[in-house]
């Protein structure tokens, strides 16, 4: 037994082994690979070695049954959003309003998961948490978008001082604050 | 001309590896050998009498014989076991909602763990003790999918709101091994392994996995139509008729305790090269893969 051991770690024998894995004791899952037991399984029928013959290699193919497995593998691309009756729809999505949208003299692009670049970070520095929303994808007049934004939240807040941070070559804007919701709402309003 | 011996180093040199920092080490000379103990140090830098210098330290936590910090602080036990918990990532009703309106889940096929993480929006760990989805009530007004969903663990208003808008719902548990293999298929066929049989739940789990008021899958499916009603009276719904329903096969498919996907077998191995699926005929093999333990 012990002597198969390192035998059998070498060539990586597949369950259909038994014989030789009852002798070892070896739990069954651990040595299967599924190309390698094809390509032995030819090779031991052209004459292989001792271990190959004694294979017992019966199994059926099916490729009939792969349909199942096919729904099982994801997509590799985000798929497009279907046309909804109404919108919002019962999650409270909604496209981008292309013609509200044009009349800004900014844009903001949806991400590819069709949702708003909106994203709120919660930073924890010594003694204090920050909280910092960041805009992404911004497109056009970068400023205006800003101003407009501060003068949104000034209003809604009831005169808070807004702190923001414009970062013109990454295109993105950061608010200090708890307000990811507003600003959605903000940009949502405005055919984002 | 330089000498033979210089050529023959330098031809050596050529040969031999290049120097760097990772093959150089001190001559033998430049280490200077310890000797066994420095002349006139009696104390071996312990100072002078004392607990120091004989080794005797108060055991940690001991304040000098007032009653120590995790005598007075009383136990909290809500972290308790942590390690060995079950844990159920969190999914809310809202979320699967988005998934079902932005066409990242298919509900023209059962939803479950692999659905959900096959839209790469979620997924699980099994090195984190994860065990599947907790589907949480948030977005249960909204909730409007008619969906055959598996989940690992609800609550009753998550039922009934499913419930509700036609679909069903059923509570399944995965072992880590198979939660493995259901959470990303793909990764688990590429490595050509057979596919696990799911084992039953622990014993603590047991009585909800069994238990028709949370659509348990080991749960009588009568006991479960029973169920049904009693919760549509209970939150005050008419429960839509499954036997007239259009989609009825859809909505009523179920998975074997043991499988883990529709239509595959424990024991059979997939793969994906040449687009088949391998069944083995070994008796033995296959009575592992069919019997419960």
């Amino acid at each position: 037994m012990s002597a198969l051991r390192p035998l059998i770690s070498k060539l990586k024998i597949c369950t259909f082994c038994t014989s030789v894995l009852r002798q070892t004791s070896v739990p069954k899952s651990t040595f299967l690979r599924t190309s390698a037991l094809l390509k032995r399984f030819q090779s031991s029928s052209a004459g292989g070695s001792h271990v190959e013959a004694e294979m017992p290699t019966q199994f059926e193919v099916s490729y009939e049954d792969f349909k199942h497995v096919e729904p099982l593998l994801p997509s590799s691309v985000v798929p497009p959003v279907p046309e909804h009756e109404m919108y919002p729809t019962s999650s409270g999505w909604f496209p981008p309003n292309d013609e509200l949208r044009s009349q800004q003299k900014y844009t903001v692009l949806r991400t590819k998961n069709h949702m708003l670049p909106v994203y709120a970070k919660v930073q924890h520095r010594e003694r204090r948490t920050q909280h910092l929303v960041t805009i992404k994808r911004i497109e056009g007049d970068i400023w205006a978008l800003e101003a407009e934004l501060r003068d949104f939240l000034e209003k809604e807040t009831g005169g808070e001082i807004i702190r923001t941070q414009v970062h013109e070559v990454a295109r993105l804007i950061r608010v200090r604050g708890l307000y990811a919701p507003l600003i959605a709402d903000f940009l949502l309003k405005r055919g984002m | 001309m330089a000498s033979k011996v210089t050529e023959r180093a330098l031809s050596l040199i050529k040969s031999l590896p290049r120097v760097a920092l990772t093959n150089i080490k001190d001559l033998p000379s430049a280490k200077r050998k310890k000797t066994g103990k420095p002349a006139g140090q009696k104390k071996k830098g312990r100072g002078d009498k004392g607990q120091g210098a004989r080794n005797t330290w108060d055991p940690l936590g001991y304040e000098g014989g007032q009653s120590p910090l995790i005598n007075n602080v009383p136990l909290e036990r809500y972290y308790g076991k942590y390690a060995l918990r079950r844990q159920y990532p969190p999914i809310s009703l809202l979320e699967l909602q988005r998934l079902i309106d932005l066409n990242r889940v298919d509900i023209s096929r059962p939803v479950d763990v692999t659905a959900i993480c096959n839209s790469r929006l979620y997924s699980l760990d099994v090195a984190k003790n994860h065990f599947g989805f907790h589907l949480t009530e948030e977005g249960c007004d909204s909730f409007d999918a008619k969906i055959n969903l598996e989940v690992q663990w609800t609550s009753e208003l998550v039922i009934a709101a499913v419930e509700k808008s036609g679909g069903t719902i059923t509570t399944r548990y995965y072992d880590p091994q198979s939660l493995g293999a259901v959470f990303d298929p793909q990764t688990f066929f590429q490595k050509g392994l057979p596919i696990p049989k799911c084992k039953l739940p622990p014993q603590d789990a047991l009585a909800y996995y069994s238990d028709p008021n949370a659509r348990g899958y080991l749960a009588d499916p009568e006991k479960i139509l029973e169920a049904r009603e009693r919760l549509a009276q209970k939150y005050g719904y008419k429960l839509p008729d499954l036997s007239s329903d259009p989609v009825k096969d859809l909505l009523l498919m179920r998975k074997d305790p043991l499988q883990l996907f529709y239509g595959l077998e424990p024991g059979w191995i997939v793969n994906l090269r040449d687009k088949c699926v391998l069944k083995p005929q070994d008796e033995d093999y296959r009575r592992y893969y069919n019997t419960v333990y």
